[in-house]
């Protein structure tokens, strides 16, 4: 999924499933686990278990020791769902050379022009390939929609991409480490935003102009209250968000970190 | 305005009969009326409207010195003002007319007969009529009446002429009833139930009774005093009451034959209002003829003084009963009675279209050849009119009645028009009357203009005008001016921008900005253009202390330079300014959308406002689908399985047909929602978002500010996400538990199926007992017909949709499928929640069971289990109560305490087999029974006969339902009934062998018996060895 091509049959709450299934228990082994999950009786159908367990070994929740597959975070660490967000977020940038890092960034790029299609699109699916250099097929980007989703990239409504980062940029606030009441210049944060969100930032360091995702996401902490978008008149750099009639629409000079709500 | 003297006055300035008002502010509120049209005919055609008179210009035309009598009729629709007008005549008249004509003035008063007498017997012309008796009756005609006797004389009054008539209404024209249903309708109206309907409160004779002798109401009443066809409508309820109370057979029938027939009804009403006029005379003591003689008497007395009279009555209405003989003793003419010597009469009576159109007789109306026709919108085209109109009401209700008086003192000259001096609202719009300035407040021209094209056309005469518009207003004004402006007004054709502008501020409530939308729309140009003029800013045309005044916040806009002051007041609103604008608006704005957000606009702007959404009408389909939309977007977007939702049991909600997630406030269709959007502007817009990413978008956010409109449905959506993720798993405080119960029910299965047999209690159960493979159920067991009815049951198809929902409720699924055999479980969680069923020992009070859920695919698993639960203890009490029996049989002929292992089943079973050998060589009939099969099988069984009866006897001790049932379910009957079967059979042949025996041996006795003894000693040997065997066994 996250190395080579991405797949359909990895969903998150899958391989979240597996890493519960083996935090479970003092030993266990890839057999074990596949037969709670799949059980022999009553599974028909091909396994999608490979791709479900090697998902996991992508992103370093468990590996494989002696025979036994093992917990690489600890079951405190990861409690539930979101804890696993999290801690997936904090892996992305490890990717960046991979499909999937690379289709996420030019989808966020395209901005407005991804209301237009379908994710199964034709019309995109070759845009996504002339742009990664690589084929991007259906169930690839079928596979793509549960981890966009899940990661808060955006919304999924039915093969609809809906980007607003919302969820993804306020994981990796709690990532940087923020000063909570500090101002912070933009350009300041976006060095320090980059470590964990350069799947969202990339690319837009020249123009300094912020795409839908990242601007909509900014613009709902700053609505919430979570952080504060400020214009200085006597700043030197400043970021441009995607334009709005309606929200906050002044250049960012800098931003104050508020705390974010969980 | 001058709020000091407006607060006492407005109540008595806005009085709707203008005669109530004094003279003064009669004269100051007067705006002269422009449309008038004086014909020769009742209805004006077009060329005609081409034609439009001043009062003036009629007034010098019917006014003018004449030789001949005339008569002219005021004509016009309810309100529009044809009082007014007469009243105008009647000032003018006595101003301007000659000594020797002598006016007579009928005002509409409280609009009753007896108030129009009253007035007549009051005047002096007829206080010195030389007929005193007339002068009498006439003065009698007016005294009160208790309500109750009037109205019972007027009810009796129908009675008895309709009795004495002959079916043709007392006139000579055709029948309009047989006689035979004449008689039925007296016997009808002598019914005392139909009575008191006819008599009740806004009944027919109330109504007359309202006309004739008080009018109870301080509305205008110029409906006419007769019967309505739905005053005589009979429902099957009536007449069944009728039946019910032994009604007169006449009376039934006749109830019968009007029972739901418009056409016979209608014939009735036309019979029995024929009767009215000569029912009022009756009850008043004037006779037909009596007003013509008055009106004959004084024109006879002015003639001879050599005068001339003027008769104006306000509104025909008023003589009700007997409007008739009035109008025909005005249309006398003096040219064919000359030896009466009358004087010239000059008549001008106020009537409504309607009363004109029914009332009047034929040959009335052919004989009346004027007509002053009033138009229904007195102000249409003239703006500057119904501006001067407004303004000179708000005039008159700032001045104090000293400063009236005295101009009235002073001729009421135009020249000295008072205007009031103000006190509050200075900075407001006003209205140049002159040299002078009136001001508006509470209204601005652009207000004023605007309300009145929103008013209904029925509804924009001065009468409506004065009472729905600057009544309401005025007194909204002088009570509150922070909620000012509070009425709605719904804006249609508009350019929402600056709407747009204001709804968007986050810094304001929901009431500001509608109330500053329609301020800025309504009072002022809709625009957020700003000038300078004086020092002072305007803000849509308004200026700033003016919002100031009203605790509205000031909107910043574009500056622009002071418009023209032109005469455009009157030429910026065409005569049809909404459709105008809305032509032109509708090119940019997508139609769905406009009319749809109309229709939101309504609904939050007013707060008793019901949301049309039903899916018939173009204008709602689009809320319709909207709301729809909504929902399936939030099904959609939320990432279930994250937010700790099974997708089970989201699709279960999503399933159910008249359940939402969102639904509107005050919607016209009843839905069962989660969220219910409140009419707020927050709602407005996020109805807005998806009613253009369906209309403008075509189904994506692909169209001008997309973004922004996504922006807030996301936004929106965070924010009501966590109450919708609730919401799926819960109702009324409590966690939906289905899962549980779907779980138990499988268990139970599992245990009917043999497949728990090697379990203890449930508390021992495993979750992968749930995920083995379904095995067809085997109904070839000793069970009783309880036991395999319940079988049948969980093996049915809703065992099959338990066993489902069991396996697809943790099953993590790619999309929302629910029926994919391709699992992946989420294992953890699936035994957790397992472990909470079998720790309940599957045993559920019916309180616990959520038989209330109120989603029905949820609560179909909690039916299902207490269909189960119910069948359980009846089928362990009969199955062990079958096993008891068994055991009894076995235990009758055999002592269990020495069966000891499987071996000892075979021993007995073997000497059983021994006792019907032996009996087969001494020729004993229980040879021929013995069972071969029965034998072998019980042999062979040898081992499961043995654990049966200890099985048997461990359910009979086990007092829990629930672990008795898994101790039945290793079938103990299969083992003990062939056993006992045999056992029993035997017995019957051992005793059955004994009697042959023994007859044998009688039938023996006497020949040779030693020989027989003999032959039979062996055989009887043997039985009693067997005997023994079974005897032994038993101990």
């Amino acid at each position: 999924m996250f190395t080579g091509n991405m797949v359909t049959e990895a969903i998150p709450a899958r391989v979240f499933s597996l890493y519960k299934i083996v935090t479970s228990r003092k030993e266990i082994t890839r057999a074990e686990i596949q037969s709670m999950m799949e059980p022999a009786e009553i599974y028909e159908g091909t396994s999608y278990f490979s791709a479900i367990f090697k998902a996991a070994s992508e992103l370093r929740i468990i590996d494989t020791q002696d025979n036994l597959v093992v917990p690489l975070v600890s079951k405190e660490e990861m409690r539930d769902i979101e804890d696993f967000r999290h801690f997936a977020i904090s892996k992305l940038n490890t990717f960046e050379d991979e499909q999937f890092f690379q289709v996420t960034n030019v989808i966020f790029n395209m901005n407005e022009q991804i209301y237009k299609y379908p994710l199964t699109d034709n019309a995109l699916l070759n845009i996504l390939s002339q742009q990664t250099g690589s084929q991007i097929t259906a169930p690839m980007i079928r596979g793509w929609r549960f981890w966009a989703q899940f990661l808060g990239f955006g919304y999924m409504n039915n093969m609809s991409f809906l980007p607003n980062a919302y969820v993804f940029v306020k994981n990796i606030l709690r990532l940087m480490n923020l000063e909570k009441n500090k101002e912070y210049k933009i350009d300041d944060f976006m060095l320090m935003f980059e470590p964990y969100g350069k799947i969202i930032s990339g690319n837009l360091q020249p123009e300094r102009n912020m795409n839908i995702a990242l601007s909509s996401a900014l613009r709902e902490l700053h609505d919430d209250k979570e952080i504060e978008l400020k214009y200085r008149s006597d700043a030197k750099k400043r970021w441009i968000l995607y334009p709005s009639i309606e929200q906050f629409n002044d250049q960012i000079a800098s931003i104050v970190y508020k705390g974010v709500k969980k | 305005m001058n709020i000091e003297v407006a607060r006492q006055r407005y109540k008595d300035v806005f009085l709707p009969d203008v005669i109530d008002n004094s003279q003064g502010d009669f004269l100051a509120k007067h705006v002269p009326m422009k449309n008038l049209l004086l014909l020769d005919h009742a209805e004006p055609n077009d060329s005609d409207k081409k034609q439009p008179m001043t009062e003036e210009a009629i007034y010098e035309q019917v006014f003018s010195i004449k030789v001949d009598d005339q008569f002219v009729l005021v004509k016009g629709a309810s309100g529009a003002g044809k009082s007014h007008l007469i009243r105008w005549f009647e000032s003018m008249l006595q101003i301007l007319k000659q000594d020797n004509e002598i006016v007579l003035y009928i005002r509409r008063a409280d609009n009753t007969l007896k108030g129009t007498i009253k007035q007549l017997v009051e005047l002096d012309e007829i206080k010195s009529l030389p007929n005193h008796d007339l002068y009498k009756k006439l003065a009698s005609a007016s005294t009160t009446i208790p309500e109750l006797e009037l109205k019972n004389t007027i009810y009796y009054a129908f009675i008895n002429l309709i009795e004495s008539d002959d079916g043709r209404g007392g006139e000579d024209e055709e029948r309009i009833i047989s006689n035979v249903d004449r008689k039925h309708l007296i016997a009808l109206l002598q019914n005392s139930t139909f009575k008191d309907r006819l008599m009740d409160t806004n009944g027919p004779i109330d109504r007359i009774y309202n006309k004739i002798a008080e009018n109870k109401t301080f509305e205008i009443n110029d409906r006419a005093a007769e019967f309505e066809p739905a005053d005589l409508e009979i429902d099957s309820e009536f007449r069944t009451a009728l039946i019910n109370e032994g009604a007169d057979e006449k009376a039934r029938k006749i109830a019968d034959k009007m029972l739901d027939k418009e056409e016979y009804i209608a014939k009735l009403v036309v019979y029995i209002n024929k009767f009215r006029e000569r029912v009022v005379q009756r009850c008043t003591g004037l006779e037909p003829g009596d007003l013509r003689t008055v009106i004959e008497e004084i024109r006879q007395e002015l003639y001879k003084a050599n005068k001339t009279l003027t008769i104006l009555i306000e509104d025909i209405t008023a003589a009700s009963g007997v409007d008739d003989s009035l109008l025909d003793a005005l249309l006398t003419n003096k040219r064919g009675y000359g030896d009466k010597k009358l004087c010239r009469i000059n008549s001008i009576v106020g009537v409504a279209d309607g009363y004109y159109r029914d009332n009047f007789r034929t040959n009335t109306k052919g004989r009346i050849k004027n007509f002053i026709i009033v138009p229904d919108e007195m102000f249409n085209g003239d703006t500057d009119g119904l501006v001067e109109f407004f303004a000179r009401y708000l005039n008159t209700v700032s001045l104090d009645t000293t400063t009236i008086e005295s101009w009235l003192k002073d001729k009421a000259s135009a020249d000295r028009y008072p205007i009031h001096e103000v006190t509050l609202g200075a900075e407001w719009d006003t209205y140049k009357l002159g040299e002078n300035s009136i001001n508006l407040f509470p209204f601005t021209k652009h207000a004023i203009i605007y309300l009145y094209r929103k008013e209904d056309v029925t509804q924009r005469n001065p009468r409506a005008i004065m009472r729905n518009l600057i009544e309401p207003y005025v007194k909204d004004s002088i009570e509150s001016l922070d909620r000012y402006p509070i009425r709605r007004t719904t804006l249609e054709g508009i350019d929402p921008k600056l709407q747009n502008r204001i709804y968007n501020r986050s810094d304001l409530e929901d009431e500001t900005k509608i109330r500053l939308t329609q301020f800025m729309y309504i009072w002022g140009n809709g625009t957020d253009e700003i000038y300078e003029e004086n020092g002072i800013r305007y803000i849509a045309g308004i200026p700033e202390p003016v919002y100031k005044e009203l605790g509205l916040p000031v909107i910043d806009g574009k500056t622009v330079t002071k418009p023209q002051e032109t005469k455009k007041v009157e030429k910026l609103v065409p005569d049809k300014p909404e459709k105008h604008a809305e032509s032109t608006h509708t090119e940019k704005e997508n139609e769905q959308v406009a009319i749809a957000l109309k229709e939101v606009d309504k609904w939050i702007e007013n707060k008793d406002y019901r949301l049309s959404i039903g899916a018939t009408t173009k204008n709602v389909r689009a809320l319709n689908d909207a709301r729809k939309n909504i929902n399936d977007f939030l099904y959609s977007v939320i990432d279930w399985t994250t937010e700790g939702v099974s997708i089970d049991a989201m699709v279960k909600i999503k399933g159910t047909t008249s359940k939402f997630l969102v639904a509107f406030e005050r919607q016209t269709m009843n839905s069962d929602a989660v969220v219910l959007l409140p009419a707020s502007i927050e709602s407005r817009k996020i109805i807005e978002a998806f009613v253009r990413w369906s209309g403008v978008g075509n189904k994506s956010w692909d169209f001008p500010n997309g973004t922004d409109y996504l922006y807030r449905v996301q936004r929106w959506t965070e924010s009501i996400k966590p109450k919708i993720v609730e919401s799926i798993l819960h109702y009324d405080d409590k966690t939906a538990e289905y899962f549980s119960f779907a779980t138990a029910a499988e268990f139970y299965r599992l245990i009917f199926s043999g497949n728990c047999k090697n379990f203890q209690n449930p508390n021992n159960f495993g979750p992968d007992l749930l995920l083995k493979k379904r095995e067809t159920p085997d109904f070839n067991n000793g069970h009783i017909k309880a036991w395999n009815d319940l079988l049948k049951i969980t093996s049915g198809s809703d065992g099959e949709d338990a066993r489902s929902c069991v396996l697809q409720y943790y099953n993590l699924p790619q999309g929302t499928s629910i029926t994919s055999t391709n699992y992946e479980f989420d294992y953890i969680a699936f035994v957790k929640a397992v472990k909470k069923v079998t720790n309940t020992g599957l045993e559920f009070k019916d309180s616990e069971l959520q038989l209330d859920d109120p989603v029905r695919k949820r609560k179909l698993y909690s039916e299902y289990l207490k269909k189960i639960l119910d069948r359980v203890p009846v089928v362990v009490d009969e199955e062990t109560n079958a096993i008891r029996g068994k055991l009894e049989v076995i235990e009758k002929l055999i002592d269990l305490d020495d069966v000891d292992d499987e071996d000892d089943i075979k021993d007995i079973v073997k000497s059983i087999r021994a006792f019907y050998n032996r009996a087969n060589d001494s020729h004993i009939r229980a040879a021929v029974r013995m069972d071969n099969a029965l034998l072998l099988s019980c042999s062979k069984n040898a081992g499961m006969i043995f654990s049966a009866i200890k099985n048997g006897k461990q359910a009979m001790e086990c007092s829990n339902v629930v672990e008795s049932l898994i101790r039945l379910s290793k079938d103990p009957l299969f083992g003990l009934t062939p056993f006992a079967d045999l056992l029993s059979k035997t017995s019957l042949d051992v005793e059955r062998s004994n009697q042959e025996i023994d007859s044998r041996m009688k039938a023996t006795s006497g020949n040779d018996g030693d020989e027989s003894m003999e032959e039979y000693k062996a055989e009887k040997a043997e039985l009693a060895e067997c005997r023994d065997i079974l005897e032994e066994v038993r101990k």
